[in-house]
């Protein structure tokens, strides 16, 4: 027996032409099955149709028309599209633990390839340096930074050797690259962005104090991989308060 | 009296960077954002946000408006793909905890539904709402709780009109059963992956 589940969705709105209607009456009177769905169905409709809506909230568009104030204003809130000097110049770094079989940087020098850790090790490197940017991120936002870094890394990888150096990729990106803190502000940073995720699924490769939607908030990017000894194929973002070292929101992107 | 300005000027002129017309946009369409976000999300803190992502997206795609769509069918679209990215956003951070305004951790509820409904019914059907299948949700909120048309539900998922008289169905079948009223069996608990797909499954009861 063929069931008309499609028009059963229609039957139970009442919206069948009249014509369809009477078939599928047909039906129902030799089709227990059915008649008992349309029941189920009905009472669910009507359930649904009975629920209240609480009061909607105030400033639902408020960040939207904060980015539209932002527009044109070089101090205001700004478009993704306006953060992304300092984030070309600052995914390379990131870039290196991509296109490189190890990355690392001495204390003085951040371009030069001394104290390496491979990326493939679920271990950190040690000097992994906080870069300060003042901006307010939000999911869409960090959802964009992934973006921006998968972007710069296909970019990077389809270039010469993939061991660009740093200095090339700021003055590329024409702007000045974003502070950097100190060693014990950095590792204190890592050891927060540890403690609000224990079991950290990858090697974080950069770290960025921001802010996530006004939480003060550091941004650990991390490489996941398939496995152990698997080249990674995955950046994830995560974003989490650096005042309570807790997870705030997280994005991934293929590489 | 003045007939309210066409949905279709307003998106002209905000494109065109007037704060006012997209400020009247939000007014005007907030109140069924919130609610398409709340339902399909279950609970007031991450509906807040996908409404407030719903608005952002909305805003940057402005110039991207065809005026041959009906705008509340967009709008719809920008709702429904801004919930998707926030439920797969959830999925892929289990450790993730709600934070209040400070950052300080907040205790998780035990169902995704909270204090916005404590309304004798509501909660009930939120939290079994809250329980089925993604896709099937989606629909029951589209064309249950938004009233949307199923060719409209058809072109804000991108599915053929079949698939989601079919979802509709089942939905309401699986809603059913999350009520306990319901005696009959939905299919196995599979993640829908958004796009154009149509389930054998959903042909036959």
């Amino acid at each position: 027996m063929t069931h008309p589940t499609e028009q059963l969705a229609s039957y139970v709105d009442g919206s069948l032409a009249p014509d369809e209607r009477a078939q599928v009456d047909v039906h129902l009177q030799r089709c227990a099955g059915c008649r008992g769905e349309v029941e189920d169905a009905a009472a669910a409709r009507s359930a649904l149709r009975s629920m209240t809506t609480p009061a909607t909230p105030q400033g639902l568009g408020d960040p939207a028309i904060a980015e539209m104030r932002g527009k044109g204003d070089p101090v205001g809130p700004p478009g993704w599209a306006r953060f992304t000097p300092w984030l070309a110049a600052a995914a390379v770094i990131g870039l290196l633990a991509v296109a490189l079989p190890r990355i690392g940087s001495s204390e003085e020098d951040q371009t030069a390839a001394s104290g390496a850790a491979d990326i493939l090790l679920p271990v950190a490197p040690k000097d992994i340096r906080v870069e300060i940017v003042e901006k307010d991120f939000d999911p869409v936002s960090l959802e964009a930074a992934a973006s921006e870094f998968v972007e710069a890394a296909r970019a990077e990888e389809g270039g010469s050797d993939g061991a660009q150096p740093v200095e090339d990729a700021s003055s590329e990106a024409s702007t000045v690259p974003a502070p950097i803190a100190g060693k014990a502000k950095s590792a204190a940073a890592l050891a927060c962005l540890r403690t609000a995720v224990p079991d950290l699924p990858g090697t974080p490769v950069r770290l960025v104090k921001a802010s996530f939607r006004g939480t003060p908030a550091y941004l650990g990017f991390v490489l996941e991989g398939p496995g152990v000894d698997q080249p990674a194929d995955t950046v994830s973002i995560w974003a989490v308060s650096a005042k309570h070292c807790s997870p705030l929101s997280l994005t991934s992107a293929a590489l | 009296m003045n007939r309210p300005e066409p949905d279709h000027d307003l998106v002209r002129r905000a494109a065109s960077g007037d704060q006012q017309a997209f400020a009247q946009l939000v007014h005007r369409h907030q109140d069924r954002v919130y609610r398409l976000c709340l339902r399909i999300m279950g609970n007031a803190d991450d509906a807040h946000d996908a409404a407030q992502d719903t608005f952002l997206s909305l805003f940057r795609k402005l110039d991207q408006f065809r005026g041959d769509a009906a705008f509340t069918t967009w709008l719809h679209r920008v709702g429904v793909n801004a919930c998707y990215d926030s439920l797969r956003r959830k999925k892929r951070a289990p450790l993730l905890r709600a934070v209040d305004d400070d950052g300080r951790p907040q205790e998780q509820g035990p169902a995704t539904v909270d204090h916005a409904d404590e309304v004798v019914g509501t909660l009930d059907v939120a939290r079994a709402l809250a329980q089925i299948r993604e896709d099937y949700r989606v629909v029951l909120v589209l064309a249950d709780i938004q009233d949307l048309a199923y060719d409209q539900i058809a072109e804000i998922l991108e599915v053929p009109v079949g698939t989601v008289k079919s979802r509709v169905h089942r939905g309401r079948l699986a809603l059913a059963k999350a009520l306990g009223i319901g005696g009959q069996d939905d299919p196995p608990s599979t993640e829908w992956e958004p796009g154009p797909s149509v389930d054998a499954s959903e042909d036959s009861p």
